[in-house]
C-alpha cells in the first residue's frame, strides 16, 4: 500500500522533474536517474523534519540528489551499464529542439563529474555560487574554480556548433 | 553564444521528454511507505512533541514586519546592500494580482520593489494571505477522488498560517481518531521574464514568512544581466504564481490524499533604470614582474572585472604547494572600495592572461577599487600577505 504525506505530495509536484533531469545529467542514465530520484525523495522525506531553512529548499534537494548520484556511482551501478537509458534513446523531446542541443548535453555530460556538478547546479538549475557550494559541500572558490574549468572544456567541445562567447 | 541562458535553455529542450510522471510518483511513494513502515517497527510511538518539531522545506524563520518598510529595507536588515538601494527600488507602475480565493479568501501578490542598473536587477516581492490550513473531512465524493495513502506525519512549517491545525491533526492520528486537514497556498514561480519574453536568468533568491503570514522573496539575477535587457530604460517585469491545495484524511485505518495545482494568475511591475549609472573604472599595476591592466564596469550593486597581463597569469602569481596538480589551481581575487568593505567576487571565467570577476556590490557606488590577484587551489588556503594590488578609479 503506498504511503505519503502532504509534504512528500508538494515535493513532488515542485520538484519531480527538476530532480529527474539533474540526476540524468549527473549520471548519463535515465534509468539510474529513476532511481536516483526516488531514493532522493525518500531520503528527504526522512530528513524534512530536521531541516530549518538554512537553505533554500531547492539547494536542500539539490544537494540531497547529488549525493545520491555520487553513491551510486561508487555503487556497483557500471554493472547495468547494458541496460542503460542514454542519450540517444530518451523520450521525444516534448517541446522543439535545435540539433545543437544534442551537441551541448552530450557536451555537458562528458564533463569531469566535479565540474559537471557545478554546471549543472549553477547554469541549470540557476543556483547561486554559494548556494551550489552549499549543495555541493564545497567553498565558493571551488565552485568558482570548478565552473571556469567547466567553460573552457564546453567551449572546446561546442566551437563550431555556433558563436562561443 | 554559449552563454548560462543558452545553457540551461538547450538543456531544458532536449530534456524536456524527462517529464513527470504518475507510475514514478507511486514508486517514490511506496519507497516512502516501506521506509515507514521500517521506522514504525523501530520506534515504539512518536510524541507529540516530536511532530510539532517537524518543518515543511521551503519557509523559513518569520520576520516581524515593521510598519513602513518596503521589502528592500525589510531584507536590508539582514543584507545592507538591499537597504542602501531602497530607494531607488521604487516601481513606476505595479499590477499586483488580487484573488478572492476559495479557501484562502482574500490573496494580495504584488511586486514591491525592483533595482535595475542596466548591469544588475533585484526584484522583492510578497503575497499576503499566502498560505492556510483547516480542519476538513472531505465527502464521500471527494473522498472517491483521493489517492488511497498512508501518512504516518504530516509536516509544516515552523511559521506557515495553520501550523496548529496540521499539529492537532497528528496528535489525533497518532491515537488512532479519525481527522483530516487541508491546506493550501500560492507560490510564485521560478522565472521572471519580461514583456517581451526575455527569461532573466537567476542568481539566488530569499525567501521568508513574515509574522502576518505573507510570504515575501528576494530574487537577485545573474550579473551581468541578458544582453537584450541591459540598455533599456525600464523594465517590464512578469512572475507567474501557481496555487497548491492538499488535502489529508485519515479514516482512522486508512490514508488518503489529493494534491493540486492550477496556474494563480502573473504579478508585473515597471521599473526604471537607477540615476546611479553603472561606472567605468580602470587601473593598471606591475604585479610579480608582469604589467596588469584592470578594467571594470561597477554598479552600486555589481561589477564585472577584467584583468588583463602580459604574461601567463599562472606565471607570476604566487604558486601553489608542491606537488598541487596545475589542473587543481585557479586565479581568484579580493576586492575591497575605498571604504574598505569587500566586494565579493560571484562568478570567475579565466584564461591564460586574462581573468574576469563578477563582483556583489555594497549598495554604494564606489570612487575606487583595490583588487588583489592571487592564485588559490583547491583544500589550501594562500598566504596573501605581500600580494600587490591594482588600484582601479574612474
Amino acid at each position: 500500500m503506498p504511503q505519503s504525506d502532504s509534504w512528500l505530495e508538494e515535493a513532488m509536484a515542485r520538484w519531480e522533474v527538476p530532480l529527474l533531469r539533474t540526476c540524468f545529467l549527473l549520471l548519463g542514465d535515465a534509468k539510474l536517474a529513476e532511481d536516483a530520484v526516488q531514493e532522493a525523495f525518500v531520503k528527504a522525506w526522512r530528513a524534512h523534519g530536521r531541516y530549518r531553512g538554512e537553505a533554500s529548499e531547492k539547494t536542500w534537494l539539490m544537494r540531497i540528489a547529488v549525493n545520491t548520484c555520487r553513491d551510486m556511482r561508487r555503487g556497483g551501478w557500471m554493472r547495468h551499464v547494458d541496460k542503460a537509458v542514454r542519450l540517444e534513446d530518451l523520450p521525444e523531446p516534448a517541446v522543439p529542439f535545435e540539433p545543437a542541443d544534442h551537441e551541448l548535453t552530450q557536451a555537458v555530460l562528458g564533463l569531469p563529474q566535479r565540474l559537471r556538478q557545478a554546471v549543472i547546479l549553477r547554469f541549470y538549475q540557476g543556483l547561486g555560487v554559494e548556494e551550489a557550494a552549499q549543495a555541493l559541500g564545497v567553498s565558493r572558490r571551488t565552485v568558482q574554480y570548478r565552473l571556469a574549468r567547466a567553460e573552457r572544456m564546453l567551449k572546446r567541445s561546442l566551437e563550431g556548433l555556433d558563436d562561443v562567447e | 553564444m554559449w552563454n548560462e541562458a543558452r545553457i540551461r535553455e538547450g538543456l531544458e529542450r532536449k530534456l524536456s521528454g524527462l517529464e513527470a510522471s504518475g507510475e514514478r510518483r507511486a514508486r517514490i511513494r511506496d519507497a516512502v511507505a516501506t521506509c515507514q513502515k521500517e521506522e514504525r517497527t523501530m520506534k515504539r510511538k512518536l510524541s507529540m512533541a516530536l511532530a510539532a518539531a517537524l518543518a515543511l522545506v521551503a519557509i523559513a524563520a518569520a520576520v516581524a514586519v515593521a510598519e513602513g518598510l518596503n521589502l528592500f529595507q525589510l531584507f536590508g536588515q539582514r543584507n545592507e546592500r538591499y537597504a542602501r538601494v531602497a530607494q531607488e527600488a521604487a516601481l513606476e507602475t505595479a499590477q499586483p494580482v488580487q484573488v478572492e480565493d476559495e479557501r484562502l479568501g482574500e490573496v494580495h501578490a504584488a511586486i514591491d520593489g525592483a533595482y535595475f542598473d542596466g548591469l544588475t536587477l533585484s526584484v522583492a516581492f510578497r503575497i499576503d494571505n499566502a498560505a492556510g490550513c483547516e480542519a476538513y473531512t472531505p465527502t464521500a465524493e471527494e473522498l472517491a477522488g483521493m489517492e488511497r495513502t498512508g501518512a504516518m506525519l504530516a509536516a509544516v512549517a515552523q511559521d506557515e498560517p495553520g501550523a496548529e491545525v496540521v499539529a492537532a491533526f497528528n496528535e489525533a492520528a497518532e491515537a488512532g481518531k479519525p481527522g483530516g486537514y487541508r491546506r493550501y497556498s500560492i507560490v510564485a514561480g521560478d522565472h521572471t521574464l519580461t514583456d517581451d519574453g526575455v527569461d532573466i536568468p537567476p542568481s539566488q533568491a530569499d525567501g521568508r514568512y513574515t509574522a502576518d503570514g505573507a510570504y515575501c522573496e528576494m530574487r537577485d539575477f545573474a550579473t551581468p544581466l541578458p544582453e537584450a535587457i541591459r540598455d533599456r530604460e525600464r523594465l517590464t517585469l512578469r512572475i507567474p504564481l501557481y496555487r497548491f491545495e492538499t488535502t489529508v484524511y485519515f479514516d482512522g485505518a486508512s490514508w488518503y490524499m489529493r494534491t493540486e495545482r492550477e496556474d494563480a494568475g502573473t504579478i508585473t511591475a515597471e521599473v526604471g533604470r537607477a540615476q546611479a549609472q553603472a561606472q567605468r573604472m580602470s587601473g593598471q599595476a606591475r604585479i610579480g614582474g608582469a604589467t596588469c591592466t584592470a578594467e571594470a564596469e561597477v554598479s552600486a550593486m555589481s561589477a564585472v572585472l577584467t584583468v588583463r597581463s602580459d604574461m601567463p597569469l599562472d606565471s607570476f602569481l604566487a604558486a601553489p604547494p608542491e606537488g598541487t596538480d596545475p589542473a587543481d589551481c585557479w586565479v581568484t581575487a579580493d576586492v575591497y572600495d575605498e571604504d574598505g568593505a569587500l566586494w565579493r567576487v560571484q562568478e570567475v571565467n579565466a584564461e591564460a592572461t586574462q581573468v574576469t570577476f563578477t563582483l556583489e556590490g555594497t549598495g554604494s557606488l564606489p570612487d575606487a577599487l583595490k583588487v588583489y590577484l592571487y592564485a588559490a587551489w583547491e583544500g589550501g588556503e594562500p598566504d596573501l600577505s605581500g600580494v600587490e594590488s591594482i588600484e582601479l578609479t574612474r
